[in-house]
């Protein structure tokens, strides 16, 4: 099955914009479409942007609900402890080594995300290719 | 299953609940020499039990996109350019 890291920006948009390309991954996940990979760190991040007043009036969660999501959204998923080092040499955003040593040490197939300041300019880190939501569906199809 | 609920839990409590997950075989926690209980992490759970986890997100994720659908695309984009950046410490 193909595995695959969601970045955060992903997750929100996934909660936020109904018609958005994020939502249709976060559903095919939900249909079991792939294996999603996850770390302590992307479920902290993604619990950081949830209970942020200006997105929380737009999902509307209660700090339970909140958990709620955060605690049953790894069901399906392979948890790592996204440790592995990130070479300097690598040009990237700091906030981006969480997101590339979980690359590293699950060795998943894809990474989706909408950074493309940082992240899809890479194309690829290690064995992990690194795509926009769009091109992530159009692979599972 | 009985589920306790943490949320209200001290903070040291919620931290070694949540560092033992990442343990795929799951923990046994034991006291005074005597075995207490077994947590078990979620990609243990019987299948049952994942359908209905599953079925609990799909539906956080479509009470969310209902109320945010209300919104304009364009401010909720700013909001999550925003807090994404608050975040990842930007601002």
């Amino acid at each position: 099955m193909v595995t695959a890291i969601l970045d955060t920006n992903v997750f929100i948009r996934a909660a936020l914009r109904p018609a958005s390309p994020s939502a249709r991954v976060v559903d095919a996940y939900l249909d079991g479409k792939f294996q999603l990979i996850l770390s302590h760190a992307v479920l902290e991040e993604l619990m950081a942007v949830f209970i942020l007043p200006a997105i929380r009036q737009h999902h509307g969660w209660s700090d339970e609900e909140i958990l709620d999501f955060l605690i049953k959204l790894p069901v399906g998923a392979a948890l790592f402890p996204g440790r592995a080092p990130v070479p300097a040499s690598i040009p990237r955003d700091v906030s981006d080594i969480k997101i590339l040593s979980l690359a590293h040490e699950s060795e998943a197939d894809y990474l989706v995300t909408k950074d493309g300041r940082h992240l899809l300019r890479l194309k690829e880190y290690r064995r992990t290719r690194i795509v926009t939501p769009t091109q992530f569906l159009a692979s599972l199809s | 299953m009985k589920r306790l609920k943490v949320d209200k839990a001290a903070p040291a409590v919620k931290k070694f609940l949540q560092s033992l997950s990442i343990d795929a075989n799951g923990v046994e926690v034991e006291l005074g020499g005597q075995l207490l209980c077994k947590i078990v992490p979620p990609n243990q759970l019987s299948d049952v039990e994942k359908v209905a986890h599953l079925a609990d997100l799909r539906e956080l994720l479509q009470r969310s996109r209902a109320r945010s659908q209300r919104i304009s695309p364009r401010i909720i984009e700013r909001d999550i350019r925003t807090a994404l950046a608050t975040v990842r410490g930007k601002r």
